[in-house]
């Protein structure tokens, strides 16, 4: 989605652009290269001879004389997984480059990961957190702008990001449009109300900032319009973060597809609130906005869990939430943490407990996927960093200091959790659920990082990015 | 015994015409309308069945007319199903369909005729009863084979979904064994 947005701000300055999606066309040719998908870009592995030429024979398939030919260049560095190939690319094709070199996206503020790249002299300048102002700055030819090449103030008005433009994007290639219809990202908020102890959100927005509901809504039914887009995935941390934005969206919406020839539909994370937020108008609503799937991070079956990661739902909410879910005909995935620091055995069994309670509604797919994800992973930035001494975490390598997915403490090491991992992919097989696992190969992560431990050995990868 | 509950919308014009709850040849209840909500629990062999929902006593009272231009009318639509807690709301149209006494309703007839070129002899993936119709809902128990029908993952999204559990079992019994030694 940044792409979109940073092609509508280039034009909104009168600059004529064009977008290539290499990672997309990066996807289709080396899925199924396994040293170069799974070791290379996921595992930090090397490159064999082999592979390096492959990689130019990919990129002598691409038409990249726009790229070098352009007065600005901005690459978008979506993860840690994206960094390989950037690195590769600028190393062998930025001689061809005759313009400004931008990086930016989440993958750029990883391990330092853009001031790198510049201090290699492969790129002009990095733009860390978000990045709308400090690109208008640079198309300005302003570079010396606080958030360009340094961390930036970010985004004060929240309603300044302008509508993503699309055009020239092969939304039809998508994996999502391929399975849902034209699918395109939007978002309608950044940052969250909670402060969960296990995610990073907060050091990226500090504060949660969203649209306003009604306005949100017409920006859906515009690119609808425009692009015929037939379904749209939210990339916000949660679409109810604000109740009142919230039930504005979903009216809006609802009113629009009660008459429309073809309804818009979407989907995305949502949290659970206490049982008294929502009435029955909003669950209707809801459901006539055109939800058709909610991502919904239960995280665990303990309230005692959930308490210390501050999700503040009890099981009553959720019990109150799914019956609606149920009854308006949603559909969901719950997302759940295995391993959290305070997660005991008898924690975890209430999970399992929560998960067989519940399998009516993996019978009617109601639920319709369960995310087990990667076991619990203490991520930089997140407030489990800051309660390391508190909750007895250590290294499982002596003297290592960043704890990842190898850490370990009284209620739990690396190996107790994959074993609970398996535990839960076991009960929620044999209920009937389905499960998700994305294109990560769980069993050679855990493999690798077992293998680390053995070696003493810290990657890049001991960080689980994502549970789901 | 097999737990049904049956959640409806329905509007009504005039004086309340009924309708009929039934499992393959047998009522279960007949009442009138409007209604938003029935429970009940019968005894079922393993095997196919169908439950019907028939809007069996409809009259033109039950519809306010304007020059003939329909103003206002009585419908029930079957919102929401469980048996045995289970929802049927992903399965309702598919497995349902709606039967129309076309002896009752000739003009209505008449117009597919004009229009469609036949008179259709279900109505399929509805479940909406505004003339005197019945909704058939076919299932089987078990229930669970009977719902593993309607449940499919795209098959582009496959091989992200559910990795054979052998790949878990024998790092599984390494950890274990490891952990026991």
């Amino acid at each position: 989605m940044a792409p979109a947005l940073l092609q509508a701000i280039a034009r909104d300055m009168g600059c004529g652009t064009g977008f290539t999606d290499i990672n997309l066309d990066f996807h289709h040719r080396f899925e199924t290269n396994g040293n170069i998908f799974r070791n290379w870009c996921e595992l930090g592995g090397e490159l064999s001879d082999q592979d390096q030429q492959d990689l130019h024979e990919f990129i002598a398939t691409l038409d990249i004389s726009a790229i070098c030919a352009a007065e600005v260049v901005g690459i978008s560095v979506f993860s840690k997984h994206s960094q390989p190939f950037t690195t590769w690319f600028l190393q062998h094709y930025r001689s061809k480059m005759s313009g400004v070199v931008v990086v930016g996206g989440a993958g750029v503020s990883m391990g330092d990961y853009g001031a790198r790249l510049r201090e290699q002299g492969l790129v002009d300048h990095y733009v860390i957190n978000e990045g709308e102002v400090s690109w208008r700055a640079i198309l300005a030819g302003n570079t010396r702008h606080p958030g360009v090449d340094s961390v930036g103030p970010g985004l004060l008005d929240f309603e300044d990001v302008p509508v993503p433009d699309y055009s020239n994007f092969k939304l039809e290639q998508y994996l999502n449009s391929q399975v849902h219809g034209v699918t395109i990202g939007v978002e309608g908020s950044r940052g969250c109300v909670r402060n969960c102890t296990f995610c990073d959100i907060r050091s990226f927005w500090e504060k949660y900032k969203y649209k306003d509901g009604r306005r949100l809504a017409q920006e859906l039914i515009h690119l609808r319009e425009v692009y015929q887009v037939e379904h749209f995935f939210f990339n916000d941390s949660l679409v109810n973060g604000s109740d009142k934005a919230f039930r504005d969206f979903c009216s809006t919406l609802a009113e629009y597809n009660a008459t429309a020839e073809k309804p818009i539909a979407w989907s995305g994370y949502y949290i659970i609130k206490s049982a008294i937020t929502y009435k029955d108008r909003d669950w209707v609503a809801l459901k006539n906005s055109g939800v058709k799937s909610l991502y919904i991070g239960i995280e665990s079956g303990s309230e005692s869990v959930r308490n210390h990661m501050k999700k503040k739902f009890s099981n009553t909410d959720i019990d109150h939430a799914m019956k609606q879910i149920q009854l308006h005909g949603i559909r969901c995935t719950w997302l759940l943490i295995i391993g959290y620091p305070t997660e005991t055995e008898q924690d975890f069994e209430q999970t399992l407990e929560l998960l067989r309670r519940y399998q009516p509604m993996a019978m009617d797919r109601t639920i319709d996927t369960v995310a087990l994800g990667m076991t619990m992973g203490i991520l930089p930035g997140s407030p489990l960093e800051e309660l390391k001494q508190e909750l007895n975490i250590t290294s499982i390598i002596p003297g290592h200091i960043d704890g990842g997915v190898t850490w370990k403490n009284h209620n739990s090491d690396f190996q107790t959790r994959i074993i609970r991992r398996i535990r839960a992919e076991e009960e929620i097989r044999a209920l009937g659920y389905n499960s998700w696992v994305g294109d990560n190969d769980v069993v050679a992560f855990f493999e690798k990082k077992l293998q680390d431990i053995v070696e003493n050995r810290i990657t890049d990868d001991d960080i689980a990015e994502y549970h789901g | 015994m097999a737990k049904f509950e049956l959640f409806f919308d329905c509007s009504v014009v005039g004086p309340a015409p009924n309708i009929r709850i039934g499992i393959d040849d047998h009522v279960i209840t007949e009442m009138a309308l409007p209604v938003s909500h029935y429970a009940f629990e019968y005894e079922l062999p393993a095997g196919p069945h169908k439950l019907c929902i028939e809007l069996c006593s409809k009259l033109p009272q039950n519809e306010i007319r304007e020059n003939g231009q329909l103003i206002q009318d009585t419908w029930v639509q079957l919102k929401n199903m469980s048996i045995d807690s289970s929802m049927m709301n992903h399965i309702l149209h598919d497995a349902g369909h709606v039967k129309i006494d076309w002896d009752y309703h000739p003009d209505v007839a008449t117009w597919f005729q004009e229009n469609r070129g036949e008179v259709p002899v279900i109505m399929p993936k509805s479940k909406y009863l505004n003339l005197k119709s019945q909704y058939v809902f076919e299932f089987k128990l078990p229930l669970r084979e009977f719902m593993d029908q309607y449940h499919f993952i795209d098959p582009s999204y496959q091989k992200f979904y559910n990795v054979p559990l052998a790949k878990y079992s024998a790092l599984k019994q390494k950890l274990v064994n490891g952990l026991q030694g």
